[in-house]
């Protein structure tokens, strides 16, 4: 790759992201630098919702990018790279919770319908706030709620991704959105109350 | 319950599915290097398969029948109850091998005999050397001398006259020991010669040796670390230490504190030094190792703080002249707080000294290479510590084994290990041996106290190179 900079004049930042994939495939450092500026924001914001909290998110990362750079060569140009990245990062995210043997435990069986979240609230909340409150889901739920809800995988896809019941990951997610309704209820609460 | 909340998770998927952070410049570098240690395995991978099987398959080649390794001659201990073996240079230089059938072998470089039979070796010049073995009485002439050398112990002595490269051996023979003058206790010492190009090895009586070493052929005593007695030797080693922390909650409560510990730990390189010494136990083959084992298990704390905030107070003082000698001083305090990330990297070193007690048993002997098998355990007498560790509020405290300089949360003797390991000696000089040996510890305590919330506990792996000194004779 280091050629095309001297051929073309080229900056590194002036590439195209076919180039930088064809970088990243001959192993050129700065190619993969690139990319990784490109996306690591928004993968640490993936790694994230799956650790509970940020050392592992960026265990998750580092991981997750030493794979990409590893089975780049693998992407086949068809869809966008960006979901593909991402795909990864889930997959290294999921063996990293694996490990630790998730529980998909029915914490609160008890549980009524969420409580209705006042329009103020999804305006003003920020993405951080989410985030954080995401992270203190029991992590069966959140798994769960992440696959589903902002991956979009169905609840097929995760049973066999997770090797559960599609009915357990139904209630599961049922579970995280009231939980997490409720809290984020609770934290505007507060936030009024201070 | 209804099953779904279209608008909640639309609203939750917006918000987060482009969300983006700044991520820490130090991840790059990880990336970075763990991409190209990959790489390299990755790209040489075929390159460092064929290295090592090629390096593996002449290793063992060399080891099994290559007769002489490292230039040592090996097989004096086996000529010594077994028959003789000789070998010697012919006036041309060549290295022959004389052999009971007559034959010669040239162009070996060491000599070994599997049988019992006498053999006769030529030197340099003219002068013979006659070896028997057991009942059987060589006679020969060197330098116009006559030496019997009579062999030891050989269980198949054969009482036949044997006639090679030239020089007669008769048996059976009568030692000629008063013409020798030599103690009988002497007799059976066993000789190593050294001729012009190569080694020569005989059993033969003290005394002849003078008279062999007026002659081109020198006469010496076979070095004693070839023949495998009980000896003791003083070993002093060291070598680096992988340690695996295993860390686990005394309480179900904790496993949140348990999980951040473990994040923010991470495993370092660590040592072992010590010295022992390894005496015979049973046989020659079963030993006993015993001394001072001094090991430092390193670990890293990395602690990374994304929302540390730090209130500083500042004092301004201003001086209001309200009239000529009527002068106000006025302080005024400022409450500043930062609002940043805080990153803590310390690294953390348990220190301990134990008393080894291992059992080894030999399980090979290829010329100067000995490999051998060791377990036992190691009894820590004394343990002490400094770095940091995480406390329940995931702040990082000191941790020193003086509780006036942190807090003293691990033990100061960790009790028992549990010791296994494979020995590698080989022979450098007639007392020096160097040793290369694998080991893995295991602790059967964890370090922290008893009243700490989680248990860590270390396993040991580690390499240790080390020399080991014959003592005495």
């Amino acid at each position: 790759m280091k050629h095309l900079f001297h051929e073309f004049n080229l900056r590194p930042f002036n590439l195209t992201e076919f180039q930088i994939i064809q970088g990243c495939i001959e192993g050129d450092a700065s190619c993969q630098r690139l990319l990784f500026e490109r996306y690591a924001g928004k993968m640490l914001v993936v790694c994230l919702r799956y650790a509970t909290d940020h050392m592992e998110a960026e265990d998750i990362l580092q991981n997750g990018f030493i794979k990409v750079f590893r089975y780049i060569s693998q992407f086949k140009h068809e869809g966008s790279f960006e979901g593909w990245v991402r795909r990864v990062m889930v997959n290294t995210a999921l063996k990293h919770c694996q490990k630790k043997r998730i529980r998909f435990d029915e914490l609160h069986p008890d549980m009524q319908n969420g409580p209705s979240i006042d329009p103020y609230v999804y305006s003003h909340l920020g993405e951080n706030d989410l985030l954080h409150l995401i992270r203190q889901l029991p992590e069966g739920y959140r798994i769960v709620f992440n696959l589903h809800i902002i991956e979009g995988y169905s609840h097929e896809e995760i049973a066999t991704m997770l090797g559960i019941k599609d009915s357990t990951s139904r209630s599961q997610l049922v579970k995280a959105r009231r939980m997490l309704q409720m809290a984020i209820t609770s934290l505007h609460k507060t936030t009024i109350a201070v | 319950m209804s099953e779904n909340d279209p608008f909640f998770d639309a609203w939750v998927r917006d918000k987060l599915q482009q969300a983006e952070v700044r991520t820490p410049e130090h991840l790059w570098e990880f990336i970075r290097k763990g991409s190209r240690r990959y790489g390299i395995a990755e790209r040489n991978k075929y390159l460092l398969f064929v290295t090592l099987l090629l390096g593996i398959t002449s290793g063992i080649g060399y080891w099994a029948f290559h007769p002489v390794a490292h230039g040592h001659v090996y097989a004096l201990a086996s000529s010594a109850t077994r028959g003789a073996t000789l070998s010697t240079a012919d006036a041309d230089g060549r290295r022959k091998f004389a052999a009971a059938d007559g034959m010669e072998h040239s162009g070996v470089a060491g000599s070994r005999t599997t049988g019992s039979r006498t053999t006769g070796l030529r030197t340099a010049g003219s002068r013979t050397i006659d070896a028997a073995a057991s009942g059987v009485m060589t006679t020969g002439e060197i330098g116009g001398t006559k030496v019997d050398a009579p062999m030891a112990d050989a269980p198949m002595a054969d009482p036949q006259t044997v006639q090679a490269n030239s020089f007669q051996t008769t048996a059976p023979a009568q030692a000629d020991r008063e013409a020798l003058n030599t103690p009988p206790d002497e007799q059976a010492r066993p000789l190593h010669l050294i001729s012009n190009t190569g080694d020569l090895s005989l059993f033969s009586r003290g005394s002849a040796m003078e008279q062999l070493m007026q002659g081109s052929a020198t006469v010496g005593l076979t070095p004693l670390h070839l023949i495998y007695k009980r000896h003791t030797y003083l070993e002093f080693y060291a070598g680096p230490d992988h340690v695996t922390h295993y860390i686990t909650a005394s309480n179900k409560a904790y496993i949140a504190y348990v999980q951040k510990a473990k994040a923010t730990e991470s495993s370092y390189p660590s040592l072992s030094i010590g010295m022992r010494v390894d005496m015979p136990l049973i046989g020659d083959n079963w030993r006993l190792q015993s001394g001072l084992h001094y090991s430092q298990i390193n670990e890293r704390l990395t602690y990374a703080n994304f929302n540390d905030t730090k209130t500083v107070a500042e004092v301004s003082v201003r001086r209001v002249v309200q009239s000529i000698g009527d002068t106000v001083l006025l302080k005024d305090t400022t409450s500043l707080t930062y609002k940043g990330q805080s990153l803590k990297q310390s690294l953390n070193a348990y220190r301990r000294l134990d008393i080894p007690v291992i059992v080894s048993r030999t399980l090979l002997r290829r010329g100067p290479v000995q490999v051998n098998t060791s377990a036992g355990a190691l009894f820590n007498i004394t343990s002490w510590y400094n770095g940091d560790i995480l406390d329940t509020n995931y702040v990082p405290i000191a941790l020193h084994s003086s509780t006036r300089k942190g807090v003293a949360a691990w033990k100061s003797t960790i009790g028992t290990s549990l010791y296994g390991s494979i020995a590698i000696y080989d022979q450098l000089t007639s007392h020096i041996q160097a040793t290369l040996e694998p080991y893995l510890r295991y602790d059967l305590s964890p370090v922290n106290k008893e009243t700490s919330i989680y248990k860590e506990k270390f396993v040991t792996t580690g390499l240790m190179f080390g020399i080991r000194y014959q003592l005495g004779k």
